[in-house]
């Protein structure tokens, strides 16, 4: 049959499909090399923000959760060499603490925005020269932003005004409002609920707390005349520990 | 003089110095039993805000200071550092106990000044959240979460829920159901299971199909049935997963494939395994955590755990310890040994555990026994058992405190929480009570610790005083006390010294015991009581501690749930008069007094044995063995007379005693006092020269026959017996021997018969305790008996007689025959049976109790790390070793570790700056120290001073007289526990006082050994006594009580002491005269055994209805009687008694009317204003009446007293009793009645009226007014407001609109949100 390709077709049609792969993989690679260049953040500088913010701010969540609601704990007991702030303490014996964190989710908030700070500021530095880098115009002014510690999230209310032009396109920015899931409200109102007791009774009968409330979790560990105690969000994992020291006792006298 | 004679006296001055040591260190520093310890002292600097290590509110200096700092003002006493509620206005949450400057430094706080937050705003209620969930919060709050978007705007905040309705309503408001959120590609449904309010904010709420899975095929959703599980938030049980991810029904292997199951949500009861908790089971997820097997929703992975399907499943909740299953949940004691009745053993702690989701979680009570573990059944809702522990405080602080009142003692520890009376009675003369905790505290191994514990263990030292009485027919019977000489006495004082903490002989917690007592005269702890000890380490299965009678001190306190505070603050009492007390039965009496001219005195109990006198210049005293050390070993010798002329010792002995060796019928003891020469020694008579103890010549002597010499003896204070010369009959033939006769073998027989005779005599009346008159005649008759006796046998031997009978009959002596002789003597011996009651000194017997120390070693420290359920603390490693200590202390990971040992005895030395601190001086010499005073002479007698040693090392020390093992020594180098310093007071006692007259030197010989069992060498002190004769007066030490003393209203006498360094007469009058012409004497204790630390005592009762004003001069050596050689005083100690001009008054109470509130608990001030009395007023307060009081927490002793109950008070009618006392002992009492009314209710509208357009109306108080044209759910706070105030307010209306109205009243109370105030819908109608 006239039709029928011989030996020497078949290399060519491979080498013609060679080709086209190649072709494509050029073009492909072209193409890629493109969408490496216009990123989708430099299309949507929220989203950008968004999840750069969220990394910000993380770690400061965690370290006030590991520390009693603070960054670095101020007065804090050490106990297997890890540092647990005291949210109620007394350096009397017999006597009762003082609650010495009175709005302790303001306190909790100011000490993520402080410790976020130059990390929220650089989330906005690395967009601008990202932006510059990539032909885009920006222009911005200060930025100012805090945390709020919420029932089920935090909320980062990012106000800095942004304009990003190209080509006599611009687009403006005033606000930068994003949420992390977090229960860091629900922990930190346990955490009063417990020095507030404890102010009051040297006591926090965690036990029946859990039984009431069995989405929680709480530790308690004894050590020479201080209660550690950590509690923790079942679903989630999160933990927050403390320390109190509250109608300690002598050492034999 | 006999050194050992002086020891004796140094031993018992050493001996009352260690009776009188705790009563010194409470009258002397005047400091309470129980101190109360700071963590932190407070230096009387200031009071800073904020520390520079982060603590606020603190007392310290200013350098430790980062901001806020009041100089010379405390904490306790500053505005800015007092404890405030804070509320924070942005969520609206309320926190207790807050600084008032932490509170006031941020705009979006506020202050309330009742730190209990007993405020309006403060109140939970149930919040009911958009989703279905509830929060119990405040209002405050709610509007928080409401303005989050959180809240059910229809339902909001109910203040009337409680906290458990709250929750429960959450959990039964949770009905689920399919809701449909969207279409999918395929057309099918999207779908989750959610409640209806969820549903609501997914997808408008109108998809929703109540009771409905995602997986019910009618809803041709996209989602379908799996096999997986998962847990669900806030669930106990395992639920099916469906493909969407949504929770299905309870996991139920046997219904993976089951359709129906898949369509609609079945109920708990419906589910598998109902009634059961499911704990690890396989198969079903129906999850209790609160059940018996319980279970609670876990990762299988996470817990290697085989489930039929699905990766989680019913983790088991409960938890099994030392056999028993508790449930989650449930908590209960544990203990390290038994407890209760004082037999909490050292290093003893109480430990609450927890069942916490099938891990059991340890809490140890506070150690040192501060806290002790209660625990009680309870039958909860399903009636089946239920363990509830608690750790609180122990209240033994209390209990010891109370000995310090003997009046209703019984009563009064009886009805005290943790209190026992441990009651004593082993005679008619030693029973008492002690009132001793159930649950003894444990005392702390370091220095400050074992102070305290000495003063505590030595409510134990008691001394019983044994009395006799002759018998008729000889000897001695106990007439009182008798069972102190009996083992009961050692075994129930240790007993007591147990209960009173970590005193005695008591084992630790893993049964090794050491003996920290003294026994004098008592028997010894038998093995079964050790025994009994020691297993007090394995705890009683089922026996927990009591939870006492709280329910009084609740009462008394008006505390509404609330915890008891912490005893911790009453702990100071008069514990002195116990003390004082505690040697009532002790008699002092004993002390050798005779002064007979051989020998004289006796040796009683605690006496000192007299002195040898003796004018024969061929005579000396050789020491022969001590007589006596510490109460007197009757009938000792106590010494011999060696003549030097004769080469022969001639005994002596004491009192009782019969003369060993007498010589032929006449050799007979006297009195108390018997010495006899010589007379066997072999010697022909002619060369011996008999020698008179009493320095007499002897009164005979007979040529050629043996002298029997001159027997002579003085009792004490007793004529001496001269018995005459009983001579030989046998004419003297120096030069001729001479031939046996009849005659003398008579006399010889007669001779030996008589001596043995008197043997056996002296022998049989000491057994029968004759008199001294028994005993001679006893001795006396039977020495005749015998010379009877014997002489018949020697005229038989001698061939003088051919039977016994015809020798009895031959008169071989002077024409008496020993028939005759028998007779007498027969007479003579049954005579002697009627002079029985021979000298019966009473027998002190001592317990001294001492804070217990661990054994020496360190080979059991790890035991302590080896039990993760009773985690090791330093007492607890401590108990177990001396040598065990704590390393990486403070870190958490404490271990309980050996010392190192240096394998080496402690090195000592002197503390020379506590001996130049007494104006003293010292030299080391090649074994110690010599201690003189500043001139290097000896120190005066009386004068107290103090010297120590130190050691390289922790170390007991103990020394005593003579050289001895350091387990025989008698006496503690200061206390008995392991320290580096060991100094002690000292007091060279003037033995003149005692019937003694030295001056002279002492060595006292110590030893120490470590922790480790190495024991040092000898370390010799000495010193010495001044000689010379005394020309200071005797020095008033003081006087109790002192001078200035305010004395009780209605007190018409006053009990005096006073206390001098040397034995002293005293008297007193209301002028200041000359000693001899004062007109009161005083009853001064001048017995060598009366000396205190403080010196002698003289006391009297001045009557102060006569004169509140006296003056004190004592003389000194009383026993010198009318000698001029005594000195008295030439200035007297001037006593000013003030008597109070008027009796302690309660001039005011308040409250002492109504109260009216709008909370539920309400702060009240309880303040008392006093008058009169004395100096210090304070004030104690009860609910229940005057028996169960507590102190106000007000010490500061003015006449304003103030209680806060900041616990809160319910509304309701209120006495509170008040009893207000002074330092005299005064009291006053009264009580006030007032009434707390609730109100909580919203203003209600009274009277509505309309004039022209404005509309009025009237409410029932005082109130704040809002309106609102829309409904009556609106924010009272942006609403309108009306015009006026108080009751009548006022508005403009418009015609025909309706007028939602609200009102607030006072406090701030007023209707919830969605409802107006009652009557408060109005229309405006014209």
């Amino acid at each position: 049959m006239g039709g029928e390709v011989g030996g020497k077709g078949q290399v060519t049609i491979f080498i013609i499909i060679a080709l086209l792969i190649i072709t494509g993989v050029i073009i492909a690679f072209f193409f890629y090399g493109k969408f490496d260049i216009l990123k989708p953040e430099q299309k949507n500088p929220r989203q950008f923000i968004d999840k750069c913010i969220g990394d910000a701010i993380m770690p400061s969540v965690g370290m006030v959760l590991e520390n009693g609601g603070r960054i670095t704990p101020a007065n804090y007991l050490v106990y297997k060499d890890k540092e647990y702030n005291y949210l109620c303490y007394t350096p009397e014996l017999y006597k009762t603490c003082t609650n010495t964190y009175p709005r302790l989710k303001g306190i909790v908030e100011e000490e993520i925005k402080q410790d976020a700070d130059e990390r929220v500021k650089n989330c906005f530095d690395e967009l601008k020269l990202d932006l510059d880098a990539k032909g885009y115009s920006v222009s911005d002014e200060g930025i100012d932003w805090n945390v709020e510690v919420l029932p089920g999230k935090i909320r980062i209310n990012v106000n800095k005004a942004m304009e990003i032009s190209k080509e006599g396109n611009s687009e403006s920015f005033n606000e930068f409002n994003s949420y992390l899931v977090s229960h860091l409200y629900e922990l930190v109102m346990i955490a009063r609920e417990v020095a507030n007791q404890e102010s009051q009774y040297c006591n926090f009968e965690y036990n029946g707390f859990m039984i009431l409330y069995p989405e929680f979790k709480i530790y308690r560990i004894d050590y020479d005349n201080n209660k550690i105690y950590k509690i923790i969000y079942r679903k989630s994992g999160e933990e927050m520990d403390f320390a109190v020291r509250s109608c300690a006792f002598p050492g034999g006298f | 003089m006999d050194k050992r004679v002086i020891e004796s006296g140094i031993e018992i001055f050493l001996l009352v110095l260690a009776s009188f040591a705790f009563a010194y260190i409470i009258y002397e520093n005047d400091k309470p039993l129980i101190p109360l310890v700071k963590a932190q002292s407070t230096g009387q600097v200031g009071c800073c805000q904020q520390l520079i290590n982060g603590a606020v509110c603190s007392d310290t200096s200013q350098d430790q200071c980062a901001s806020g700092f009041s100089g010379g003002v405390l904490c306790s006493g500053s505005s800015s550092c007092s404890k405030v509620c804070c509320e924070d206005l942005n969520v609206g949450t309320f926190d207790k106990n807050v600084p008032k400057y932490l509170c006031e430094d941020n705009a979006a706080q506020k202050s309330y000044p009742n730190a209990a937050c007993n405020v309006p705003g403060a109140k939970l209620g149930c919040c009911f959240f958009a989703n279905g969930d509830t929060g119990f919060i405040t209002s405050g709050q709610c509007d928080f979460e409401k303005r989050n978007g959180r809240v059910n705007e229809s339902m909001a905040w109910r203040g009337d829920v409680s906290e458990v309705l709250c929750v429960a309503s959450s959990l039964y408001s949770d009905i689920r159901g399919a809701c449909i959120t969207g279409i999918a590609e395929d057309g099918r449904k999207e779908c989750k299971v959610v409640t209806r309010e969820e549903c609501v904010g997914l997808s408008g709420g109108a998809n929703f199909y109540a009771g409905a899975l995602c997986t019910a095929e009618a809803l041709n959703t996209t989602c379908e049935k799996t096999s997986e599980t998962t847990c669900a938030n806030g669930k106990d049980e395992v639920y099916f997963k469906d493909s969407c991810g949504n929770s299905a029904n309870i996991y139920d292997s046997s219904k993976l494939n089951n359709n129906s199951y898949w369509e609609s949500v079945y109920s708990k009861s419906e589910s598998c395994g109902y009634g059961n908790g499911n704990g690890n089971s396989s198969s079903c997820g129906n999850c209790v955590r609160t059940a018996t097997n319980g279970g609670l929703c876990s990762s299988a992975d996470e817990n290697n755990f085989n489930v039929d399907g699905g990766d989680f499943y019913c983790k088991k909740t409960s938890c099994t310890y030392d056999g028993t299953t508790y449930k989650n949940g449930e908590s209960w004691c544990g203990y390290d040994g038994v407890i209760d009745s004082g037999d909490d053993v050292v290093g003893s702690r109480h430990f609450r555990y927890i069942c916490s989701e099938g891990e059991i979680q340890v809490e140890p009570c506070a150690d040192f026994r501060n806290q002790i573990c209660v625990q009680q059944d309870r039958l909860n809702d399903t009636s089946t058992s239920y363990n509830t522990a608690v750790c609180r405080t122990n209240n033994w602080r209390k209990c010891i405190d109370l000995n310090g009142g003997k009046e209703n003692l019984t009563a009064k520890c009886t009805a005290e929480l943790d209190c026992e009376i441990t009651k004593i009675n082993l005679g008619k003369s030693f029973k008492f009570d002690v009132c001793t905790p159930r649950y003894p505290e444990g005392f702390a191994f370091n220095a400050n610790g074992q102070e305290s514990a000495t003063s505590i263990c030595g409510l134990a030292t008691r001394t019983c005083v044994v009395l006799y009485k002759a018998k008729p027919m000889g000897g001695c019977e106990i007439v009182e006390n008798g069972d102190c000489l009996e083992a009961r006495f050692t075994t129930e004082m240790n007993d007591l010294c147990r209960s009173l903490g970590d005193c005695g002989l008591e084992a630790n917690y893993i049964g090794d015991y050491t003996k920290n007592v003294k026994l004098s005269k008592a028997k010894g702890f038998a093995k079964d009581y050790i025994a009994k000890v020691v297993a007090l380490a394995v705890p009683t299965k089922g026996k927990y501690a009591d939870i006492g009678k709280v329910e009084k001190y609740i009462e008394a306190a008006g505390v509404n749930g609330a915890d008891l505070p912490g005893s911790g603050g009453a702990l100071l009492g008069e514990v002195s008069s116990l003390i004082y007390s505690s040697d009532v039965n002790a008699d002092n009496s004993g002390s050798g007094t005779g002064t007979g001219n051989v020998i004289s005195g006796e040796v009683v109990g605690g006496g000192v044995t007299g002195m040898l006198v003796t004018s024969d210049p061929g005579t000396t005293f050789v020491p022969y063995k001590q007589a006596l050390s510490t109460g007197g070993v009757e009938q000792q010798v106590i010494g011999s007379l060696f003549n030097s002329e004769t080469g022969t010792f001639m005994r002596f002995v004491s009192a009782g005693e019969s003369l060993p060796f007498s010589a032929g019928s006449g050799a007979v003891s006297a009195g108390s006092t018997v010495s006899v020469a010589s007379a066997l020694s072999g010697t022909p008579a002619s060369s011996v020269a008999s020698t008179a103890l009493s320095g007499m010549p002897a009164t005979s002597t007979v040529t050629g026959a043996i002298d029997l010499g001159t027997i002579s003896g003085t009792g004490a204070g007793t004529p001496s017996i001269n018995l005459g010369t009983i001579s030989g009959s046998t004419p003297a033939a120096a030069t001729k021997p001479i031939a046996p006769t009849p005659g003398m073998g008579g006399f010889i027989g007669g001779v030996i018969g008589g001596v043995l005779g008197n043997m056996i005599g002296s022998a049989l009346a000491k057994s029968l305790g004759l008199s001294s008159t028994g005993s001679f005649l006893m001795s006396t008759g039977m020495g005749l008996v015998g010379s009877a006796l014997g002489t018949a046998a020697g005229a038989m031997v001698t061939g003088g007689a051919s039977s016994f009978a015809q020798a009895m009959s031959m008169n071989i002596i002077l024409g008496i025959n020993p028939t005759m002789i028998l007779i007498v003597g027969a007479i003579m011996v049954i005579a002697s049976l009627f002079f029985g009651g021979g000298e019966c000194p009473p027998k002190k017997v001592t317990f001294t109790c001492e804070p217990w120390q661990p054994p020496a070693g360190a080979g059991k420290c790890s035991m302590c790390n080896n039990d993760p359920e009773k985690p090791c603390s330093e007492y607890r490693c401590q108990s177990l070793g001396a040598g065990c200590e704590i390393v990486n202390k403070g870190t958490g990971n404490e271990k309980c570790d050996a010392a190192v040992d240096d394998g080496k005895a402690p090195e000592i030395k002197v503390d020379g700056n506590l001996i130049m601190a007494g104006n003293n001086t010292y030299e080391n010499t090649s074994t110690g120290f010599k201690v003189t005073n500043q001139n290097g002479g000896c120190l005066n007698a009386f004068d107290m001073f103090a010297f120590g040693i130190n050691t390289n090392e922790l170390s007991q020390c103990k020394f005593d007289l003579s050289e001895k093992t350091f387990d025989e020594m008698d006496f503690n180098f200061g206390s008995n526990y392991y320290s580096n310093n060991h100094s002690m007071p000292f007091m060279l006692p003037n033995l003149e006082g005692c019937g003694l007259n030295w001056t002279g030197d002492l060595t006292l010989y110590a030893k120490c050994r470590d922790r480790f069992g190495h024991e040092s060498g000898y370390y010799t002190v000495d010193m010495c006594v001044s000689n010379g004769r005394d020309t200071k007066p005797a020095m008033i030490n003081g006087a109790y009580p002192g001078n200035a003393s305010l004395i009780s209203f209605n007190k018409t006498s006053q009990d005096l002491i006073v206390f001098t360094n040397e034995p002293s007469e005293c008297r007193y009058s209301s002028q200041n005269k000359d000693y001899e012409l004062m007109e009161n004497q005083m009853q001064c204790e001048n017995g060598c055994e009366d000396q205190t630390v403080l010196g002698f005592g003289c006391s009297s009762t001045i009557p102060l209805n006569t004169t509140n004003n006296i003056y004190i001069r004592c003389k000194d050596q009383p026993w010198l009687n009318e000698s001029n050689d005594r000195n008295a005083n030439q200035e007297s100690l001037n006593l000013n008694f003030r008597k109070v001009s008027s009796k302690i008054a309660i001039d005011e109470i308040t409250p002492d009317n109504e109260i009216e509130t709008n909370t539920e608990l309400t702060n009240v001030s309880l303040n008392v204003q006093t008058s009169g009395g004395g100096n210090i007023h304070l004030c104690k307060y009860s609910f229940s009446g005057y028996d169960n009081m507590i102190d106000f927490n007000d010490f500061d002793g003015n006449k304003n007293h103030n209680q806060e109950f900041n616990g809160g008070l319910l509304p309701g009618d209120y006495r509170i009793y008040i009893e207000c006392y002074d330092e005299t002992g005064d009291i006053a009492r009264n009580s006030t009645v007032f009434s707390i009314f609730l109100d909580d209710a919203s203003p209600l509208i009274t009277r509505v009226y309309r004039q022209g357009s404005s509309m009025s109306i009237i409410t029932d108080e005082y109130s704040n007014c809002v309106y609102s044209t829309k409904s009556c759910n609106y924010d009272f706070d942006n609403a309108s407001e009306m015009y006026g105030i108080g009751t009548e307010h006022s508005f403009e209306t418009e015609a025909g609109k309706r007028y939602y109205i609200k009102c607030a009243d006072a406090y701030g109370t007023k209707p919830y949100r969605q409802s107006c105030s009652f009557g408060g819908i109005v229309s405006s109608v014209y």
